[in-house]
């Protein structure tokens, strides 16, 4: 399906990583790292999104990789992180974030243009809230 | 003459009412999930008769499964 387009459908109903995306703060590579802790520490954020000129998502920063003197960004990225679609369903991200123990994730389209970041916290909530409206009606389908 | 486009394309098209979007993928798969307002014409079954359906003054986007 091509993800990030408005859909319809009987399995559409199930929630999505798209439902549940948060923005994260974004930098070039070209940024430094003491501007990039600088923004972090007034956001409260604890990563960082290296994107270029068209958003694509290049690496990511965290905000222990910034102690060290100042430089660029891109000195100490860490390229090729690891990356979701909008419509994998919550319940089997939520699964592999448990089975690998990771708690956040970079949300990319499939052209690899950064969206936003999932966390572990975001989903918990988010599925605990709908369990608690309407029941918890899941879905298992293969991941994309 | 048939060229790519990108999901931003579609968007534009779309919220213009301009392009008709064709699912080809089987009905199952359809009633699962398409993007809103797609209609469904399976490849097994496109020919000239379900292509009549289509509006031909339109441009027409199909897709089917990228699984990215």
């Amino acid at each position: 399906m091509a993800a990030g387009l408005p859909a319809e459908g009987a399995a559409t109903t199930a929630p999505e990583v798209g439902d549940v995306i948060r923005t994260v703060a974004r930098f070039t590579l070209d940024d430094t790292t003491g501007t990039i802790a600088r923004r972090l520490r007034e956001s409260g954020e604890d990563w960082a999104a290296l994107v270029d000129a068209g958003g694509v998502l290049l690496g990511r920063v965290r905000v222990e990789d910034l102690a060290g003197p100042d430089t660029t960004a891109a000195c100490v990225m860490q390229s090729g992180p690891s990356t979701y679609r909008p419509n994998v369903p919550l319940d089997e991200l939520l699964d592999r974030m448990r089975e690998k123990a990771f708690a956040k994730a970079f949300v990319t389209d499939p052209e690899g243009r950064l969206l936003g970041l999932i966390t572990r916290e975001d989903i918990e909530a988010h599925l605990e809230n709908r369990s608690g409206i309407a029941g918890s009606p899941g879905r298992s389908q293969a991941e994309e | 003459m048939p060229e790519v486009i990108q999901r931003q394309e579609v968007r534009r098209l779309m919220a213009r009412g301009q392009g008709q979007v064709v699912e080809v993928l089987p009905r199952e798969e359809y009633d699962q999930a398409h993007i809103a307002g797609a209609i469904n014409i399976p490849l097994r079954d496109l020919n000239a008769a379900s292509a009549g359906r289509l509006d031909r003054q339109r441009p027409v986007i199909v897709y089917c499964n990228d699984f990215t």
